[in-house]
């Protein structure tokens, strides 16, 4: 009996004893998430190559040798309401150092923040200026005649509009997690943006631009459970996991540093793709322009997350069976949204195995004659009617007979072919 | 894009015809301060008249420009004026002109009556009967939904609770069994993760449901509402007082986001035009 007696007490001590480590992780972590400690996101060396008001384009340094201009170029787009850091979190977890690591010569659009002066920024703006303007610019650095391009998100959104209206300056098109089909299932931010229950021209006429509150406030609610209590729960248990810890306070950085949207960007973006779906149904148009996602004929990688509750893989996938392109490839990760770009295990297994795509699809490199210095567009006319439309292939090139071909002195020639190897 | 002249002119008198609408928008956004307001902005206005003058002669310059040189000169002029135009609009957002206006409101509603008092009051009475208004809609609409037995979000919430129950009553058994073995702790951890299992489970089916997103978009609707009304009634007020408005503002960003992309267009010709070495 007393035995029993004692049994039984030790269990209720045990109970209190969890209740209570429970009571103080709960403490510890309030408390240090009440004056949360600086981290540092986005630390992958970069330089602003272009800036145009509070877009910027960066060049990310390489991590080997500097000289080498066979690594292909991609430009990475995302999406307008958060910040593009996600890509590059911290290291072990950074898409940009996982693809840098693997020969790839990173860009990355970073949009910057509007205020009320951007409050009329359309779709057209992004895609057909800014999109467009960043791929010239990464075209010219790399001395290519088109680049690849990632879009994440909406950015993926973006980028699909874009390669439909510039094929022939996107090499291959890289989609990661974009909303392209809204016709079945959404997810729940689908479902609210029903045109029965929203109307999104009427934010843009309340607010201007579309505050980011507004929006990080839907995101919290898709799973309010999850998101406001699960979360901090499991934080409070690990609290004592340097690495852990310093994780989730970035990723607490990132989710509060939304940024606000265009109102005419807003509205057209839901009007047109949640409540019409007219970009599958190929009955898109931007600034007048019909956008037609048949002309989409580059290689084509779908990326998604299995577990992806805010662009389902339902809603991405089936834009590989209406573009134009024959070579369409999905791949995907048992993750969700954001797991795509900062799980530990997609930098293991999936970033390799898109880094590898990209190779495969990026060809011999072909630089352009006009950034050969001394040939201008007549002299590179005069050598293309002579069969050499690079300066790999000039390398190449009998001097002599060139020279006969083209009446270009041979001395000419020999000068750029040494520039060309330099 | 091609380089000919009949590109160069048509942009050209786009630019033009922007750039008329901006002026006036401008003038009018610069006569419409009140004196005071005006003070240490008079040397901006000066500025501008500069400007003004010296982009109609350039535009009419550039309306018969046969050469990228013209626009390429516009181009660079605009730029200066940009960036000066940009800190002029820095200081109102760093509490310039919007900051004196709201200081003259605050003394307004302290010192001044008479007849715009009447209508202010007024106006801000109606505010806050749209306000009440609003949220009566708001309860309203949620007490309808309540009061029906057997609408959906009842349903739910009920289904909720009775979830809930099943995985108590679940919970209190495994309890009762690892009170047995001996094994709390992995019994608070079980009942913890249950219980989230449930709650989330229960919480999706409930967001997911036509009646909430039809609540939820009232909700909204009413929010924008309020939001509209009152800028509506702020403008009113700044009129009233012969301030220059919201909406006056916002004219001139949209002049300023036209010329802008007209301009950035112009740019991108620019850059495109074939050039040999």
């Amino acid at each position: 009996m007393k035995q029993g007696i004692r049994q039984l007490s030790d269990i209720q001590i045990d109970f209190l004893k969890s209740v209570s480590e429970d009571s103080i992780a709960w403490q510890n972590a309030i408390s240090l998430l009440s004056s949360p400690p600086e981290v540092d996101v986005g630390q992958t060396p970069a330089d602003v190559i272009f800036k145009d008001d509070i877009m910027e384009l960066l060049h990310y340094r390489p991590l080997k040798d500097e000289s080498r201009n066979d690594r292909p170029p991609v430009l990475m787009v995302y999406a307008l309401i958060n910040q593009p850091y996600i890509l590059d979190i911290e290291p072990g977890r950074s898409v940009v150092e996982s693809l840098l690591k693997d020969d790839i010569d990173v860009y990355l659009i970073n949009w910057g923040n509007p205020d009320d002066r951007h409050q009329f920024l359309s779709l057209e703006d992004y895609v057909d200026y800014f999109i467009d303007v960043c791929v010239d610019k990464v075209r010219k650095a790399s001395g290519r005649d088109s680049v690849h391009i990632l879009g994440y998100c909406m950015g993926g959104t973006m980028s699909a509009m874009y390669a439909a209206l510039y094929p022939e300056k996107v090499k291959s098109l890289i989609l990661m997690a974009a909303g392209l089909d809204f016709e079945n299932d959404t997810g729940t931010l689908g479902f609210w943006a029903d045109k029965e229950y929203f109307d999104p021209e009427k934010v843009a006429r309340a607010f201007g631009n579309c505050p980011a509150d507004f929006l990080d406030g839907a995101y919290q609610w898709l799973d309010p459970v999850g998101n406001m209590f699960s979360k901090f729960k499991n934080f409070s248990f690990k609290i004592d996991d340097k690495d852990f810890v310093e994780m989730f306070l970035r990723m607490e950085r990132w989710i509060h540093d939304g940024k606000p949207l265009p109102g005419p960007t807003f509205s057209k973006f839901v009007r047109d793709l949640y409540q019409e779906n007219l970009l599958i149904k190929n009955e898109f148009y931007l600034g007048g322009r019909s956008v037609d996602i048949r002309k989409i004929d580059m290689p084509l990688l779908n990326i998604v997350g299995d577990y992806d509750t805010l662009v389902p893989p339902e809603s991405s996938l089936p834009f590989n069976e209406k573009v134009g392109s024959t070579d369409t490839t999905v791949m995907s990760a048992p993750v969700g949204h954001i797991g795509l770009s900062v799980s530990s295990k997609t930098h293991q297994g999936l970033w390799r195995d898109v880094a590898r795509w990209i190779h495969e699809r990026d060809g011999p490199v072909r630089t352009p004659l006009t950034s050969i210095k001394g040939v201008g567009e007549k002299y590179a006319e005069k050598l293309q009617k002579a069969g050499i439309d690079s300066a790999e292939e000039l390398i190449d090139a009998d001097v002599e007979q060139l020279s006969k071909k083209t009446g270009i002195p041979d001395s000419v020639i020999s000068k750029w072919i040494v520039v060309s190897k330099e | 894009m091609s380089g000919d002249k009949s590109t160069y002119t048509k942009i050209a008198k786009d630019v033009e015809t922007i750039w008329k609408n901006f002026s006036e928008q401008m003038e009018t956004y610069l006569k419409n301060m009140s004196d005071e307001n005006l003070g240490s902005y008079s040397k901006l206005h000066e500025r501008w008249n500069d400007y003004r003058d010296k982009m109609i002669k350039d535009l009419n310059k550039a309306t018969d420009a046969e050469s990228a040189d013209v626009l390429s000169d516009l181009f660079t002029r605009w730029l200066d004026f940009s960036n000066d135009f940009e800190s002029f609009l820095k200081s109102m957002d760093d509490g310039g002109v919007y900051r004196d206006i709201y200081n003259s409101f605050e003394d307004y509603m302290e010192n001044i009556s008479g007849p715009i008092h009447e209508t202010l009051s007024l106006s801000m009475k109606e505010q806050f009967k749209h306000q009440e208004d609003l949220y009566s809609r708001w309860v309203d609409s949620w007490a309808q939904l309540s009061s029906d037995e057997d609408n959906e979000i009842n349903r739910l919430i009920n289904e909720l609770r009775e979830k809930w129950s099943e995985s108590s009553l679940k919970l209190s058994e495994e309890l009762m069994r690892s009170v047995k073995e001996g094994d709390v702790q992995g019994l608070y951890r079980r009942m913890e993760r249950e219980w989230m299992m449930a709650a989330s489970e229960a919480t999706q089916k409930l967001l997911l449901s036509r009646p909430y997103a039809m609540a939820q978009g009232t909700y909204i609707d009413n929010l924008l509402d309020s939001r509209i009304t009152q800028k509506e009634l702020m403008d009113n007020y700044l009129k009233s007082m012969g301030m220059p408005t919201r909406e006056d503002m916002l004219k001139v960003y949209e002049s300023l986001h036209e010329l802008t992309s007209r301009i950035r267009k112009i740019e991108r010709l620019l850059e495109n035009l074939p050039q040999d070495k």
